[in-house]
């Protein structure tokens, strides 16, 4: 997978994911928040992502524990597999969810 | 009329004769009647209990099934079979979610305490490099002490100390590598453990959930159809039992008509009473009521129904 991250111009940090969410992830999307601030508003974007496992839930709930509170994060352009596995999850009432 | 030819005893026997043969007929016929009405007597009082039977078989079923969906829509909570099985998979999700989160934690957690064990080795090779230039200087000190000469034997002592230090520090250090070593390993090995609990494959929890509601659908789409088969067979079940009844006009019918057949007999016997002796006009008013008779024999009787399917069985 990769990732690929920047702010947007509503000052949002964007978050793109290329391919399967899983562990292997890990590394890359850990660097890739690290440097965020509590509050900040986060999107991601799953228009990309083939695959999601347990392990990529894992990483969206460090990723909120980073920012602070769920409604701060946007799951966007879900589809197929992933947006299965999230709403299962119940990613879609915890976070705000949008389904491609 | 009787024939010039013969006695009036002979005409008296012969009519005796035929009165005789008309009533053992008639006789065979109530014989024929009674037996017709215990075959169907029995026959039918076994039917009736056949049915009665299978209405009672429908209606048990009929309750086991609704008890099945009862207990597929409610439960004591009121969320139902159904819903009390989703529901535990909803509860299984949630665990898998929750343990892949600490899971994701605990790998976080590793990799800085992987950062605090490399600080580690970087002290510990200050270390080194602390012994290594003790150990320049103890050598130092060993040459300047033999410079010295009997003066030195003193710095001598203190140089051969500072050289037993540096050894004893960098021996420390080989100590503190191999801990690191063996720190390394042990969170290489909580790195692995933790990794197999975050990740998880969850299409078969995505498979498990949707065969679940399809097995459901399915099974409440069955009782339906079953639960339908059952009313329809219990009405059937009822119509039947209520066809049954026509038991009743067929004895009566039995029972009215070995009834005027024995009538017959008496009045036919009454009528070849007569004998030679009997004056013409005593035997015309005899014919006469024998014809009256029989008129009264034709009225029909009460059941008129001739066919079961004429609307309700009416008794009388």
């Amino acid at each position: 997978m990769s990732v690929i991250a920047n702010q947007n111009s509503e000052g949002a940090f964007l978050i793109s994911i290329t391919g399967r969410f899983d562990f292997s992830s890990h590394p890359e999307f850990r660097a890739t928040f690290a440097g965020l601030a509590p509050g900040v508003a986060v999107i991601v974007d799953f228009s990309a992502t083939t695959y999601v496992d347990s392990a990529a839930l894992g990483m969206l709930l460090l990723l909120r524990d980073r920012v602070g509170d769920a409604r701060l994060i946007k799951l966007v352009n879900c589809k197929g597999q992933p947006d299965q596995v999230l709403r299962i999850a119940n990613f879609h009432k915890i976070f705000r969810y949008e389904s491609q | 009329m009787p024939s010039m030819e013969r006695s009036p005893a002979d005409t008296d026997s012969a009519r005796s004769q035929a009165s005789e043969a008309f009533r053992a007929v008639l006789n065979a016929c109530c014989e024929n009647l009674e037996r017709a009405r215990g075959l169907v007597g029995d026959a039918v009082a076994q039917l009736l209990a056949s049915f009665l039977n299978l209405r009672k078989i429908v209606d048990h079923q009929h309750a086991v099934l609704l008890s099945i969906t009862d207990s597929l829509s409610q439960n004591g909570k009121g969320e139902g079979f159904t819903g009390a099985t989703i529901h535990l998979v909803n509860e299984f999700v949630e665990q898998v979610v929750r343990v892949s989160h600490e899971s994701m934690r605990i790998i976080d957690q590793l990799h800085e305490t992987g950062g605090h064990v490399e600080n580690i080795v970087e002290h510990a090779d200050k270390i080194d490099g602390l012994a290594r230039e003790t150990r320049f200087i103890a050598m130092n000190a060993r040459i300047e002490t033999q410079r010295a000469g009997e003066s030195g034997r003193t710095f001598k002592v203190v140089a051969e100390e500072v050289k037993r230090l540096a050894k004893a520090s960098s021996e420390l250090s080989v100590r503190i590598r191999r801990e690191v070593s063996a720190c390394h390993a042990s969170l290489q090995t909580t790195h692995r453990t933790a990794a197999s609990l975050a990740g998880h494959d969850m299409t078969s929890a995505i498979e498990s959930r949707g065969a679940i509601v399809t097995a459901i659908e399915k099974l409440s789409e069955v009782n339906t159809t079953l639960q339908d088969t059952l009313v329809s067979v219990g009405t059937m079940v009822d119509d039947a039992v209520r066809a049954l009844q026509f038991e009743d006009m067929v004895m009566q019918l039995l029972v009215d008509t070995m009834g005027r057949l024995r009538k017959l007999s008496l009045l036919t016997s009454e009528v070849f009473s007569a004998t030679s002796s009997s004056s013409p006009t005593a035997n015309d008013q005899r014919l006469a009521e024998f014809s009256r008779d029989l008129q009264s024999l034709q009225r029909v009787g009460s059941v008129t129904q001739a066919s079961v399917d004429q609307g309700s069985v009416e008794l009388f």
